[in-house]
């Protein structure tokens, strides 16, 4: 008799439930939660990426709304409100809005252009923030951004701010959100839209399927959820400057991780950034304190070579 | 002021133009699009940058042994994107995306995130004019960016290797048929490119500091300036990289120095959407009719 | 008889080159129309622009009574227009009965259906249709030529069209394929759809087509019935201006 393999979304729901579970069990070095809570940030946006990588654009430029996001955030808490749900939604819409114009206005740009007029996009806000000096603080960058606050929830208070446990929890439940979001762009009539438009966008517009609509929300959402992330980033880090957040690192992270997981399965971002993020942190970084990072190009490299089904790029 | 103005601009319009030559000869023989290529110059710089601050050597002996290194180098990647399937255009540029990756943490690695400068005399070494100095710099710059322009416009229209890569640019098919063995051709435009970037970093360090992630520009520009002149146009290639030097100078005047790398992000974006299938050069067939 | 679509004046340019001047003509309702011509006559972009793939430069198109000139392609197919291509484009990745799916979830009965995705009953008649029940679970990619064009009129019909436009069905099928094919436009043709085909070789033009219209250059050159149209001297002497008289392949 053949023995059916495991299927793999058991895979994914064990590391999660381990993951759930670790914190409460044993002992737990702060550092490690400090690393998987990151891993959840980067899964959340590598899944945001692979929206706009459904509906067939590989976006070389996704460190555009990560720093947008980063940045509205660092500002409104800067100029105006701290509360976190004021600098988030500021995070999101500042992202999305960039998104949705970008979205609007590469809309007949396809492969290798659209990815090259990503990779330029990104300039656009990353010099606006390096040099608005009056407002952004330029290259310095915006120190002393608020922590997340302390959340009274009946007796029991959570500090966000401060415990690094908590924010391990509240960065888990944001990466199952967007698993969700992921999971619906998948299987649902709207990812069975995504799926023919990036199959074959013509035939699928003759069908019904309305292409630029969708193309368009979905990039926006992508945009959208990439800037929330790059808020709660603001947040967790306290401080934000120009070359980290709008990084071409940034921009190639969400790329590798989905990659590595599977562009085409719902947990597949995820399971990535959960496995490689960690691995690069704990493991390699220690070892190669500068230069860890090229992991990530090796990364690509490697499955442009060797797996070019998992990038799912294919010749009309 | 203005004379000093225009000799910075063609000193750095030359130099772009240096800059351009090897992207725009890899991308027109063999189609692919090097993301890496800012990132190679920065290392190619950061290479003399080392040989001179660890031996003491003088500048232009670092530049015979950069050019060799990123040969080799550039050899090897070629080897890399051979094996690269369809749809090659996007795929290179998603590889060539990876290996900027790794060769910004190699530099990260050796000569760790502070930015460096080539050091140079700095000195005025003439001046034509009252208030207008021509100092060392603009000086290597200029002749080792014509330099090299003219040597490989030379060897495109005066050697029977150039005859054959323009042949391989203009109409792939047709140089294969006619006897050219294309495949070797794309292996001598890396080899060319390779010595062009080798050229061009130790420049690219005493013009602007080096960093690690300093690469990109460098990419933008000969993107920018490539999309603007077409594959193996050299005359146009030379007034691209003039106007476009001109244009991030006079930005640089009126906004402040560090607003000029918006301006060939913007050229780019309009050049791309003015003229979607310009990387393609125009080999795409109409839609159906 | 009821008007289905009306097309008047209509002009293409691509820039310097007129594609399409100042073409008008009409379809009646449950009329089989074929549109024939030599290479280079138009016909395709006639049908880009119905679709809504490519944007006319000057004219009308009418569907039942409605300007749908300019509307993009989603809402063109929700009127209730489908149509296939010359080259099949089934969906690579996605086996024959997904590629019938989406035509049966986003085409005209969009806002009735459920959104539940339920509709593989309808999915596996229409596939029965064509002969591709056997193959509803190989990915497009890995059909056959004929077989392609055959899930292309499968999924077409998903949407339930009232109008129906076939590029080049018959090209290049053998005589009893392009039998077949005569008889699956007849069958369309009484379950009370109109049907607009493009055919540059005439091999199934003659057989089923109530009228023709005939387009040079980009310019109609005559309209009729198949008698008339076929043996008018400025369609003869279009096509023998190619390489070779009508009937090939």
């Amino acid at each position: 008799m053949k023995k059916k393999p495991i299927p793999s979304f058991l895979i994914f729901w064990a590391v999660i439930l381990v993951l759930a579970l670790w914190p409460l069990v044993t002992a737990h070095p702060q550092w490690v939660c400090r690393v998987f809570t990151m891993a959840f940030l980067y899964a959340t946006v590598a899944m945001a990426w692979n929206l706009t990588a459904l509906s067939g654009l590989i976006s070389l430029g996704h460190a555009a709304y990560f720093g947008l996001g980063a940045y509205g955030a660092a500002l409104m808490d800067h100029y105006g409100s701290g509360n976190p749900a004021v600098t988030l939604t500021t995070a999101a819409l500042a992202a999305g809005v960039y998104g949705a114009v970008c979205a609007a206005v590469f809309r007949n740009l396809r492969g290798a252009t659209f990815a090259l007029v990503s990779l330029a996009a990104v300039e656009i806000p990353k010099v606006i923030a390096d040099n608005w000096e009056s407002v952004t603080y330029g290259s310095l960058g915006f120190v002393g951004i608020r922590p997340l606050p302390l959340v009274h929830m009946g007796r029991v208070t959570v500090d966000f701010g401060g415990d690094l446990t908590a924010q391990y929890y509240a960065l888990l439940v944001v990466l199952l959100a967007g698993t969700w979001v992921h999971f619906k762009a998948i299987h649902s009539r709207w990812g069975w839209a995504l799926r023919s438009i990036r199959e074959d966008e013509q035939a699928a517009g003759v069908l019904g399927v309305p292409v630029y609509p969708v193309r368009w929300s979905v990039m926006t959402l992508s945009a959208l959820l990439t800037g929330l992330c790059g808020g709660l980033y603001a947040h967790l880090h306290g401080f934000v400057e120009p070359p980290v957040v709008f990084s071409t690192h940034l921009s190639a992270m969400p790329l590798v991780l989905s990659i590595l997981g599977g562009r085409f399965r719902w947990f597949g971002p995820a399971l990535g950034a959960l496995v490689l993020y960690p691995l690069d942190q704990l493991v390699l970084h220690p070892v190669l304190p500068a230069g860890h990072a090229a992991v990530y190009g090796l990364v690509i490299v490697a499955s442009v070579l060797f797996f070019p089904k998992g990038l799912g790029l294919r010749k009309k | 002021m203005w004379a000093q103005f225009l000799i910075g601009v063609l000193s750095l319009g030359f130099f772009y133009a240096l800059t351009t030559l090897g992207f725009s000869l890899i991308f027109g023989v063999t189609h692919a699009f090097n993301l890496a290529h800012g990132e190679l110059i920065v290392l190619s710089g950061y290479l003399a940058y080392g040989l001179m601050k660890a031996w003491g050597w003088a500048f232009w002996m670092t530049l015979p042994v950069c050019m060799l290194f990123l040969t080799v180098l550039l050899v090897m990647v070629h080897q890399v994107l051979k094996r690269v399937g369809e749809p090659f255009e996007l795929n290179s540029l998603v590889i060539t995306f990876g290996m900027a990756l790794i060769a910004q943490n190699v530099m990260l690695f050796f000569f760790s995130a502070d930015y460096r400068l080539i050091p140079t005399s700095g000195g005025a070494v003439f001046s034509p004019f009252r208030g207008a100095y021509v100092t060392e710099t603009h000086l290597w710059t200029f002749a080792l960016s014509a330099g090299a322009t003219a040597a490989v416009f030379l060897m495109l229209h005066r050697t029977f290797l150039g005859k054959a890569l323009r042949a391989t640019i203009q109409e792939r098919e047709a140089a294969r048929l006619a006897g050219i063995h294309v495949k070797r051709m794309k292996g001598v435009a890396f080899a060319i490119g390779g010595i062009l970037i080798g050229l061009a970093g130790p420049l690219f360090g005493r013009l602007a500091y080096l960093h690690p992630a300093g690469g990109l520009e460098a990419t933008l520009i000969a993107v920018v300036i490539t999309i603007f002149a077409g594959v193996g146009h050299i005359r146009s290639l030379l007034f691209g990289a003039c106007v476009l030097a001109a244009l991030e100078s006079g930005a640089a005047l009126v906004l402040g120095t560090n607003w000029r790398e918006l301006v060939s992000a913007l050229i780019l974006i309009m050049l791309l959407l003015w003229k979607p299938h310009g990387l393609l050069m125009g080999r795409r067939s109409a839609p159906e009719l | 008889m009821k008007r289905i679509l009306e097309i008047h004046h209509l002009t293409v340019r691509f820039g310097p080159r007129t594609i399409l001047k100042d073409v008008s003509f009409s379809v009646h309702e449950g009329e089989i129309v074929s549109l024939i011509g030599p290479n280079g006559a138009g016909k395709t972009t006639l049908f880009n622009v119905i679709s809504g793939l490519v944007q006319a430069s000057a004219g009308d198109v009418i569907f039942l009574g409605r300007p749908i000139t300019g509307w993009p392609p989603y809402k063109v197919c929700r009127a209730g227009i489908a149509r296939t291509f010359q080259i099949a484009r089934p969906f690579p990745d996605m086996s024959a009965e997904e590629n019938v799916l989406i035509g049966l979830w986003f085409g005209k009965n969009f806002a009735r259906s459920d959104g539940v995705l339920s509709k593989a009953s309808e999915a596996a008649a229409l596939l029965d249709l064509v002969g591709l029940h056997d193959k509803r679970h190989t990915p497009g990619k890995e059909l056959t030529l004929s077989e392609q064009r055959r899930l292309e009129v499968a999924r077409a019909l998903a949407t339930h069209p009232t109008l129906l436009l076939l590029d080049e069905i018959a090209a290049g099928l053998s005589p009893h394929a392009v039998n077949q094919a005569a008889q699956l436009v007849l069958s369309l043709r009484d379950r009370g759809m109109t049907i607009l085909l493009v055919d540059h070789f005439l091999n199934l033009t003659a057989r089923v087509s109530h009228r023709l219209v005939a387009l040079d250059q980009g310019e109609k050159i005559v309209e009729g019935s198949p008698q008339e149209v076929l043996h008018h001297p400025e369609v003869l002497s279009a096509y023998l201006g190619e390489r070779e008289p009508a009937e090939e392949v």
